[in-house]
């Protein structure tokens, strides 16, 4: 799994994911594909099945994450930033980031609290800035520019059963996708690895029209707060360790249910452990599939406990269990393919 | 080895509050003469006594003073006015029995039902049934020292009482010299029974500082998690005296915490480790003295700390007496540090 | 500056301060000089000189942290704040338990998909903060024990003239000291120079609190204050970059402030006044009054971001600060202002 701990260090945030696609073309260098970058930069992967070339599967996974983009450089050569999806403004004082193409270190300025009334208040982003060692604007501007975009600073590293990472949101999604790629299908096989998705899901709206498939599965990285809560009757949404996690109903779009079935018929009968999502929250690129395609299409994430910020983590079995289980799934799908459309 | 219960009703009903400790003190002092010490008193108050006489020096304490009150003005009906004297805990004031120095008694309540200042001590009053103010004058004097009385009692597992805080201290001192009293000493322990715990540490800084010793040790009462919720501690009663890591007053040296720890395992003694979000003890006080003395504290835990109603497990009070004994007479204890 | 790289490496959290305090006692040797440990961990240092007079200098060598409070039985460690914390730099932190091995936990932090605008407002006290390792009860267990030390990640980064980091508060000055001590190395002193490392300032000023082995005349205290940034009342700030702050105030000795001032005018060395109107602000609450009143003289280095995992200092500033030290060695050599 060392290319999900590197997907997680490729530089990312939405509208600058070209290094994620860099890695991921690499990654799946050595087998044999069509690939295409369309205008917003996602990535479609098509693998043509070998047995039947005109049915599939749409997989989908988005290569961007939660970021920064640069919006000032102040006199005193520090930097103003606006959020590139939903961050808690709590988690940014004192924190490290990586800004632009030349990857310059940063610092978010944290005021001390000695000298700060209301301590127990957040501070707003606009408030916020980020020190880069520069003493003025001019030296700033040697370093980077307005619109350079940032992303938190942090290395992914292995943990016993666990990996550690800054954006398993979604690189869990495209490392999934990378080794489903990479296995033998008699089917059509496309991937997309779609971009801006944490910026209104906007990434696999193009992408979408270069595509076909007869099911789609959107793979993501999604919410575990699984550990000890303020009130214990508000939902965990997924809990690590207890295998995929599926979408019945998120905030946009109700998965399939004909497909819900299907997948939960691949987990029972493999002895794959799953689970349902809990919460309502947040948008996937399900519906995007369900409407501009209109085809069956659900969402099976990893449970990663603590998305959307600068550090978080998931279970290696959890993501084992989740490629099993897209896997068994889309052999299911490949078997019935076969029956209705003939080949040998 | 049963707890001696008598011992411990008569140390915590024993009228003590910080600066008027000499009733705990005549106790302490009376046993152990009779148990043929020596044991001596200093300007403060403070009493204490030395077993062996060579090896390292050490130094343990368990405070003998308690929380309590000082009457500060009396009013024209003859209601009097206090203000605390250590943490007084109020919410648990409301109806209380003052019992003063002089031995009249008092209820204490609020002059306000506005919940936001009504457990203030501004608005707590002690009625002492006093016809005016000259008649309370007469009998309860401002400057006069009070404390929250409750006998008692034996509850089978646990004890209730006022003043565990730190009259169990005081009790496993005496315990643990029993213990030690035929034993062979390889270092000069000197069993302090300080003053003013509760209101400036001032007795355990004065004793350290005469006493110089190598090592330090306060026995005290520390928290116990079983009572509120995300107080998130490590202590519950029952599982054993608490070895302090850490409190707002002190670090514990790292050396004397594994030696603590280690002795406690090696001895199959069931103990507890203490990091405590807040409070102090004389252990802080005495690591603050002259170059710095190495100091650690043992804990018994306690429910409803500084109220009249403190609660403790008889097993940890003993596991304590066991812990204190073995590792007193270690002779590695002092050449730790 | 990788000197000073390798020693903000070292973990120092109040109360479990040796790893850093093995690296300063090796320096110190290596320097020359003859050391004092006290039982407790304050470190004398002593260049011996021809006169009674004895200049001490003062940093103290612990950073803030945490300890581990509990272990509930779902894995989530519970922790204890060692030093003053500020709470809105904690959430999403990753931090280390300095265990029987290292072990890596980030605080968590509710998804901001489950948490309303409102919550998102206030920051939680530490005290209701959870430390996250992954680990379940019984593989935590076999690793970490109540009253571990915490610390923040050695992420030490230098941006051209700037070093950022945990705990350079005040391993700064203790960095000062230490190069300080190369110098006396090869100064000529007639005064007799002692440099002293000192526990737990950061949880109530206690190593100054504790007598140092010598007796001394004059008391140089040196700690990290706060430079001027967003957010910070500049009546409290210094530009990060004008050099190191002076002390004025009722713990300092005006008159021998005043000669250092001069001489680094002189010696065209940069420096700013700063106000102290608080006794219990630094390790100078422990030394004014010691022994009977002795003077006292205090530097401080400006830094972004006090009491955070990314402190940052500039070095030059640094570098000023041991420039002072030689000017304050030099200035009182030969004994006090009277």
């Amino acid at each position: 799994m060392k290319f999900a701990l590197e997907l997680s260090d490729g530089f990312g945030p939405s509208s600058g994911e070209k290094n994620i696609a860099e890695l991921i073309k690499k990654e799946l260098s050595s087998i044999s594909i069509d690939l295409k970058r369309d205008e917003l930069g996602s990535l479609i992967v098509f693998k043509e099945g070998k047995n039947i070339k005109n049915h599939g599967i749409i997989l989908s996974a988005h290569m961007d994450e939660v970021g920064f983009i640069i919006s000032k450089i102040n006199d005193d050569g520090t930097l103003s930033f606006r959020k590139l999806g939903g961050i808690d403004n709590r988690l940014l004082p004192a924190k490290r980031v990586i800004i632009g193409e030349n990857r310059i270190k940063g610092t978010i300025m944290s005021p001390p609290i000695h000298l700060s009334k209301k301590s127990e208040m957040a501070i707003d982003t606009e408030q916020l800035t980020i020190f880069i060692g520069a003493k003025d604007k001019k030296q700033a501007l040697e370093k980077v520019e307005i619109g350079d975009l940032a992303t938190f600073d942090q290395i992914a590293f292995e943990k016993q059963d666990t990996l550690w990472g800054k954006a398993f949101d979604d690189r869990i999604g495209c490392y999934i996708l990378t080794q489903i790629l990479k296995m033998d299908w008699d089917i059509n096989i496309t991937g997309i690895f779609s971009v801006q998705e944490e910026v209104g899901v906007r990434g696999i709206q193009s992408a979408l029209e270069y595509a076909s498939g007869e099911f789609g599965f959107a793979i993501e990285g999604t919410t575990a707060y699984d550990i000890e809560r303020d009130f214990p009757e508000e939902s965990p949404s997924t809990f690590i360790g207890k295998g995929p996690a599926i979408t019945v109903v998120d905030r946009m779009s109700i998965g399939t249910n004909s497909l819900k079935k299907i997948v939960e018929g691949v987990a029972k009968g493999n002895n794959i452990p799953y689970q349902f999502k809990k919460t309502v929250s947040g948008g996937t690129e399900t519906f995007y599939l369900l409407n501009q395609k209109n085809i069956p299409a659900i969402c099976i994430s990893v449970p990663v406990r603590y998305i959307h910020a600068p550090l978080g983590f998931c279970k290696k079995e959890d993501i084992i269990n989740t490629i099993k289980l897209v896997k068994g799934t889309a052999k299911l799908l490949e078997f019935q393919m076969k029956k209705l459309y003939g080949g040998k | 080895m049963a707890i001696d219960l008598k011992l411990l009703k008569k140390l915590t009903e024993t009228f003590g509050p910080s600066g008027r400790e000499d009733e705990v003190g005549k106790i302490i002092l009376d046993r152990l003469t009779k148990k043929g010490f020596k044991p001596s008193k200093d300007v403060h108050g403070n009493i204490k006594i030395t077993l062996g006489n060579s090896g390292n020096k050490i130094l343990i304490t368990a405070h003998m003073d308690e929380i309590g009150i000082v009457v500060n003005y009396i009013d024209e009906k003859g209601f009097l006015k206090i203000s605390p004297i250590g943490g007084v805990y109020n919410e648990a004031l409301f109806g209380s029995r003052i019992l003063f120095a002089n031995g009249k008694w008092g209820a204490i309540f609020s002059q306000t039902t506005n919940p936001k200042i009504k457990t203030d001590f501004n608005s707590l009053f002690v009625d002492i049934g006093a016809k005016n103010k000259e008649d309370a004058q007469k009998q309860v004097p401002i400057g006069t020292f009070g404390v929250f009385h409750r006998e008692m009692v034996n509850l089978g597992d646990n004890i209730m009482a006022k003043a565990l805080d730190d009259r169990v201290g005081v009790y496993i001192l005496l315990k643990t010299i029993d213990n030690l009293k035929s034993k062979k000493m390889t270092n000069r322990v000197t069993f302090g029974f300080t003053v003013q715990e509760e209101f400036s540490t001032l007795g355990a800084r004065a004793l350290a500082h005469s006493i110089d010793p190598k090592v330090a040790i306060a026995v005290d009462v520390t928290a116990s998690d079983d009572i509120r919720e995300k107080l998130y501690l490590n202590m519950t009663l029952g599982n054993g005296p608490t070895i302090k890591i850490m409190d707002s007053s002190l670090i514990s040296h790292p050396k004397l915490k594994n030696f603590f720890i280690d002795t406690a395992k090696k001895e199959k003694i069931k103990h507890q480790l203490e990091v405590l979000p807040f409070g102090g003890t004389d252990a802080g006080a005495m690591s603050l003295v002259k170059n710095g003395i190495p100091a650690i504290g043992v804990s018994i835990p306690a429910r409803y700390v500084h109220t009249p109603s403190e609660m403790v497990n008889k097993k940890d009070i003993e596991g304590a007496i066991n812990l204190l004994t073995t590792v007193l007479t270690k002779k590695d204890i002092g050449d730790l540090v | 500056m990788d000197y000073l790289k390798s020693l903000l490496e070292k973990a120092s959290i109040s109360g479990y301060e040796e790893d850093l305090k093995t690296f300063i006692v090796e320096k110190f040797k290596s320097s020359g000089l003859q050391l004092h440990i006290s039982p407790m961990g304050n470190i004398l240092a002593v260049k011996q000189g021809t006169s009674p007079y004895t200049i001490l200098f003062d940093a103290h060598y612990d950073q803030i942290g945490f300890v581990v409070q509990k272990i509930s039985p779902n894995g989530i460690v519970h922790l204890k704040s060692v030093g003053g914390h500020d709470p809105r730099v904690i959430l999403g932190t990753k931090l280390i338990i300095l265990g029987k091995e290292e072990v890596t936990g980030v605080i968590a932090t509710i998804p901001p998909h489950l948490s309303s605008p409102d919550e998102r407002k206030k920051v939680p006290k530490i005290a209701q903060m959870f430390l996250d390792t992954g680990l379940n009860y019984e593989q935590l267990t076999e690793l970490v024990n109540i009253g571990d030390p915490v610390i923040f990640d050695r992420k030490i980064e230098i941006i051209d003239d700037y070093i950022i980091g945990p705990g350079i508060d005040n391993r700064g000055g203790v960095y000062t000291l230490l190069k300080l001590a190369k110098w006396l190395k090869v100064y000529d002193n007639t005064a007799t120079i002692a440099l002293r490392v000192t526990i737990q300032e950061e949880v109530g000023i206690r190593g100054a609190q504790m007598l140092p082995a010598l007796p001394f005349d004059l008391a140089v205290v040196v700690d990290a204050t706060f430079a001027k940034q967003p957010l910070a009342n500049d009546n409290y700030t210094f530009d990060i970059d004008k050099g190191p702050t002076i002390m004025y105030g009722p713990n300092y000795s005006r008159e021998y402030s005043r000669r250092v001032e001069e001489k680094a005018k002189l010696k065209k060395v940069k420096f700013q006044r700063e106000v102290e109107e608080s006794v219990r602000g630094t390790n100078a609450y422990g030394y004014r009054t010691m022994s009977g009143g002795k003077a006292l003289i205090g530097i401080s280095y400006p830094i972004y971001n006090m009491h955070t995992p990314s402190e940052i200092v500039k070095y030059e500033t640094l570098k000023e600060t041991i420039e002072l030290f030689k000017i304050i060695v030099m200035e009182f050599n030969q004994g006090s202002v009277q």
